[in-house]
């Protein structure tokens, strides 16, 4: 769906007044377009580039935008904290002359949109989080369909599981996560009515320690399959390894860590969508494009850059079988979600027949039955 | 930087070693005796260092060391020496600590992966007012507050989850706030006097 220009020329005209009255030096170095006549694009992750995980495949995306345009520097910053720091981070990238910046953390958007106000000629990319009302021209948000690769490895998990209980150890209770350990339950419940999955959450993103033990806990609950939402994920799927039961994996093929146990999982390709939302930019154009939105990509849209993990030796054929026919048939219907959806207590969420939009399921603040666990209380 | 070459990197972790038979005690088995060589050597070091510091002459050296260094150099022993020996025996047993969360633990490595945990262990020095068997209770008293909650959320209770995260810190706070109207201070005395800058005699 392409905005027409006439709209876009209005909103760089409206851009190029806000920058007059900003700096003068602003106004008279980009041509209107934000984004465009850069040198460089900055990237920004929560984490270090090298967690088998979230940060990684952001950082590996990252790279392949340094290959589809060499002439652009790309600048990396790892550790970023979610607060004001990134804002900071961001800044002095800004005044390194980048005009394009990839904020890849959920919690980075509020700086992100800080960075953005105080600079119309630069193009900020939130990744995963969505923005409520208007959108600045100079703003975006980006997600693929996280949930339904993730549907899809809990057709899986559900095939291979022999005690029905899988673990899903996860960080904290924001709609993302929840969407990931519905669709895995919903996966599962597909192909096995009596899975269930028992949910542990660590309240960080990455501290190895929560992880051991909330992978000893599930483990000593007789469950045999664990999977997680975890921006490192190194340390469950070795205790999983070492206890004999299954691991699906979350952001990265992490098969050699498990080499027995390894069923499938979900990963990032942000290469393809990253170098596509920079054409767009550098073109001049994004203002008024479908980046500059809440950017949301699935199986039945096309190019959803979160994809499934190559499968491991437990998987037989026809679960790869009932993988296939299951995403075929997300791809017709357009979400693992339709209804109808049932919550732990009961309720029906989703009606029979109807397919929630994003902005229902990246608002999602409960788990579906067959889920084992409560949402912590804020 | 030292060392960013292993980040992230796959290793060959230490491996849970059942002790034959004693593992199989019902109950007792799992809780002592399913781990990894090193918590078995915790077992063994702490009584270890109770009798090298109250039981052995050395032990004397190293505790005058920190009390009275003046009687110490009267013996002949230099005081310094005695001390940074205990210090880096001291920084060697805690790397010990360290790698087991990182080798044996969480079997991998992360930047920032101890998630603050370092205040729980200098609170635990002022718990265990430097004696190496309330160390162990100490430690333990700790861990379990720190697994407390995902021992829970896996047997499906539903608790108030940053009232959970919290009890670690809440304990450690309580800790020091018990122990510390204890009239006679743990620590030993002539450390007390380094933070006055008087020199050591």
């Amino acid at each position: 769906m392409r905005i027409p220009r006439l709209s876009a020329v209005a909103a760089a005209a409206l851009l190029l007044a806000a920058c007059a009255t900003n700096t003068t030096e602003k106004a008279a170095t980009a041509d209107g377009a934000p984004g465009t006549g850069g040198t460089k694009i900055g990237f920004i992750f929560v984490g270090p580039k090298d967690d088998y995980g979230y940060n990684q495949a952001a950082y590996e995306g990252s790279q392949a935008v340094a290959k589809a345009y060499p002439d652009l520097e790309v600048l990396t910053a790892e550790n970023v904290p979610e607060d004001d720091n990134a804002a900071r981070v961001m800044e002095g990238m800004v005044r390194k002359g980048a005009k394009i910046i990839f904020a890849t953390s959920y919690g980075h958007r509020d700086p992100a949109l800080k960075v953005a106000a105080a600079n119309p000629d630069v193009v900020v990319l939130q990744q995963g989080n969505i923005v409520d009302g208007a959108m600045p021209p100079n703003f975006g948000t980006y997600f693929g369909t996280v949930y339904e690769p993730v549907y899809l490895a809990g057709i899986v998990a559900g095939r291979t599981t022999k005690s029905n209980k899988l673990g899903y150890v996860y960080a904290f209770p924001i709609s993302q996560t929840l969407d990931n350990i519905n669709a895995f339950q919903l996966g599962a419940a597909s192909v096995n009515p009596a899975a269930k999955t028992y949910v542990v959450n660590t309240s960080n993103w990455c501290d190895p320690a929560k992880q051991a033990e909330a992978a000893k806990s599930l483990l000593s609950q007789g469950v045999d399959v664990i999977s997680q939402h975890q921006d490192c994920t190194a340390t469950v799927i070795r205790a999983t390894e070492a206890a004999g039961a299954y691991t699906v994996g979350y952001h990265a093929d992490a098969s050699a860590l498990a080499p027995k146990g390894w069923l499938t999982g979900s990963e990032w390709d942000w290469g393809p969508l990253y170098t596509k939302m920079i054409q767009t930019i550098v073109a001049g154009s994004f203002t008024g494009s479908p980046y500059n939105a809440n950017f949301r990509v699935g199986l039945k849209t096309g190019d959803n850059p979160f994809v499934q993990s190559p499968y491991g030796p437990a998987v037989d054929a026809p679960t790869k079988q009932l993988v296939d026919d299951a995403r075929a048939k997300i791809s017709k219907d357009g979400s693992p979600f339709l209804g109808p959806v049932v919550d732990q207590a009961g309720t029906v969420r989703v009606a029979a027949g109807t397919v929630p939009d994003y902005r229902t399921i990246e608002a999602i603040d409960y788990f579906v039955e067959g889920v084992v666990g409560k949402i912590p209380a804020s | 930087m030292f060392g960013a070459a292993y980040v992230g990197r796959a290793i060959s972790p230490f491996q849970p070693w059942p002790v034959p038979g004693l593992s199989r005690i019902p109950w007792v088995g799992p809780v002592l005796f399913d781990h990894d060589p090193l918590v078995y050597a915790s077992y063994l070091l702490a009584p270890a260092l109770w009798l090298l510091l109250f039981r052995s002459r050395w032990g004397l050296v190293l505790r005058g060391a920190g009390e009275r260094p003046a009687v110490l150099a009267t013996y002949g022993h230099s005081p310094l020496l005695v001390r940074y020996l205990a210090v880096a025996g001291g920084g060697l047993l805690a790397g010990v600590g360290g790698a087991h969360l990182s080798t044996a633990y969480a079997n991998a490595w992360f930047e920032s992966m101890t998630a603050g945990r370092g205040f729980i262990a200098v609170a635990l020095v002022i718990f265990a007012a430097w004696h190496p068997l309330r160390a162990v209770g100490g430690a333990y008293l700790f861990g379990a507050a720190l697994a407390l909650s995902p021992a829970l959320q896996a047997r499906g209770y539903g608790f108030n989850q940053f009232a959970l995260d919290a009890l670690p810190y809440l304990v450690t706070i309580a800790a020091l706030v018990v122990l510390g109207r204890r009239r006679t201070n743990a620590a030993p005395e002539d450390l007390t006097r380094v933070f006055q800058l008087t020199p050591t005699r």
